[in-house]
């Protein structure tokens, strides 16, 4: 019964001041979208980010000396190692071939023998591609009788992780500049619904209702808020969404996780937004 | 019952009242007479609790000022029911719903709500202006209906502060008449007036109040 009043009163308060309503909405949709696409956009990049160091191998050069049977042991030892995934031998013939066939040249011809060395390439666990447990395995490799060198790509590794940093950074920084903004938005539009109510809020405490009774109606018009934002910023993302699968073919999130989030977040600002005018304005003044 | 003990209250820029001992039994009706500012709104809310005594202690009903918290006020309020000389009406809606909101905001049930809005508006004469606005009243009768929103709780005293302040001779008798049919059903009355003789020439019982002190 209650309840039912503030969810009737609060819906009345929405009625009373439609312009800053709107404004209030519209404000809390694009702070919403905009966390959204970034989150959108970040979980991608995280995405190729993954598939990129999956593709990232180490590389082990074999001193010319090791002979077939000496490099059956070497591969037995690699595999050992914690975070090694996948060893595969490559014959210096076999990147000979592989040479002449990307460049086109006899390098036999030129230097009239094989400068290439045998190697391994491996492939690492997924959670081993971190830089320390990177280094701790090359140093592993680096004991191995026969072994001459080990490389690794950081740099692309360290490209990646940087710009993928700055996006989520201004990601970030705006959605929350943007979320307080809309903050202060909501907090005013429930003021003025305060202050439009201020009679009726003075005949209500004669009349012997209590702070919380009082209070109720600009919390749920506060949630309101959150809710209507939340929804015309889901409208917002699916156009997003929508370009983005025919443009781009990016991954997307599910549709129920986005929902959740924007929903989510949509409903904590209204409701702060409310609970900061109510805060102010509605003290405790009985 | 309403009883204060010795209470002092002065606000921070000007003299509330000093040392204030009185005593409404249950069903009484007593008057608050005395001039301008001499201090009868100010005993008013200290008896609903909208301000406190600075010293002394007053017993309302079975509370004591001295023991109560702000989580008590509203609801030793719904016990208590005030008139003012301004009616206090809410300019948004009918008759009906200002009546209502009494019970509405305390969460009483529709169907109970419907019940007694309108037994209460028979009490005051005024079941067929139920559809009506405030504004589209006249005076008295907007008096009447804020009289039926502060007796539709159904309180142990109705404090009235200069009711019948804003009306003319004629409302004004009409008005007071309705509080003494209230009062002969059990409820207390208590109503500041700076008229004097109209207080006297009922018979009830007079405290007269000047700067703050009772003097009589
Ligand atoms: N809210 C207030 N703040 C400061 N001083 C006040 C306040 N209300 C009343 N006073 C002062 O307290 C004294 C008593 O005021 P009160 O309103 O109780 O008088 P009153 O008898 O009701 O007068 P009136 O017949 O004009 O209504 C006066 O001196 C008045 O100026
Ligand atoms: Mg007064």
């Amino acid at each position: 019964m209650t309840w039912w009043y503030a969810v009737r009163e609060g819906f009345a308060n929405l009625r009373r001041a439609r312009g800053s309503v709107w404004v209030s909405i519209i404000t809390i949709a694009l702070s919403l979208w905009l966390v959204g696409i970034f989150l959108i956009g970040a979980w991608n990049g995280w995405q190729v980010l993954q598939k990129l160091k999956d593709k990232l191998e180490m590389e082990v050069f074999l001193l010319d000396t090791v002979k077939v049977q000496d490099a059956y042991h070497i591969r037995k030892s690699l595999l050992k190692i914690p975070g090694v995934d996948s060893v595969k031998f490559v014959s210096k013939y076999d990147a000979l071939q592989k040479f002449q066939k990307e460049f086109g040249e006899n390098i036999i011809d030129i230097l009239g023998e094989n400068p290439l060395q045998s190697s391994f390439r491996i492939r690492l666990k997924k959670s081993f591609h971190t830089r320390v447990r990177v280094q701790k395995i090359m140093g592993q490799i680096k004991k191995l009788s026969g072994v001459e060198d080990v490389t690794y790509r950081y740099d692309l590794l360290k490209i990646i992780e940087k710009y993928l940093k700055i996006f989520f950074g201004i990601g970030i920084s705006l959605g929350a500049i943007i979320a307080f903004i809309s903050l202060l938005l909501i907090s005013n539009t429930v003021r003025m619904a305060i202050v439009s109510r201020s009679e009726e809020i003075k005949v209500m405490r004669l009349l012997g209702a209590t702070p919380q009774f009082i209070r109720r109606p600009f919390l749920v018009q506060g949630f309101y808020l959150g809710v209507f934002g939340g929804i015309l910023s889901l409208f917002l993302l699916l156009v997003v969404i929508w370009a983005a699968r025919h443009e781009l073919s990016l991954q997307i999130l599910n549709a129920r996780e986005i929902f959740g989030f924007v929903m989510g977040w949509g409903i904590i600002l209204g409701v702060l937004g409310s609970w900061r005018a109510i805060g102010k304005y509605l003290k405790e003044e009985i | 019952m309403v009883r204060f003990f010795n209470v002092s209250f002065s606000y921070p820029r000007s003299a509330g009242v000093e040392n204030i001992n009185l005593y409404v039994k249950n069903g009484e009706f007593v008057f608050l007479t005395g001039p301008s500012g001499a201090g009868k709104s100010t005993v008013l809310k200290l008896i609903y609790l909208e301000e406190f005594p600075q010293r002394g202690n007053i017993l309302l009903d079975g509370y004591n000022t001295q023991e109560i918290t702000r989580k008590d006020i509203p609801y030793i309020r719904r016990k208590i029911g005030m008139v003012f000389q301004d009616f206090r009406l809410l300019r948004d809606r009918n008759v009906f719903e200002n009546i209502a909101f009494a019970l509405r905001i305390i969460g009483v049930r529709r169907s109970r709500i419907n019940k007694r809005v309108l037994e209460i508006l028979r009490d005051v004469g005024l079941s067929h202006k139920k559809l009506k606005m405030p504004q589209a009243l006249s005076g008295g009768e907007q008096q009447r209906v804020a009289i039926a929103r502060a007796l539709v709780n159904e309180p142990f005293v109705i404090l009235a502060d200069e009711p019948t302040g804003n009306l003319d001779e004629e409302n004004r008798e009409e008005i007071l008449a309705l509080l003494h049919k209230i009062n002969e059903r059990g409820t207390s009355i208590i109503m500041a007036t700076h008229n004097y003789e109209m207080a006297k020439k009922t018979g009830r019982r007079v405290i007269r109040i000047d700067k703050g002190k009772i003097i009589s």
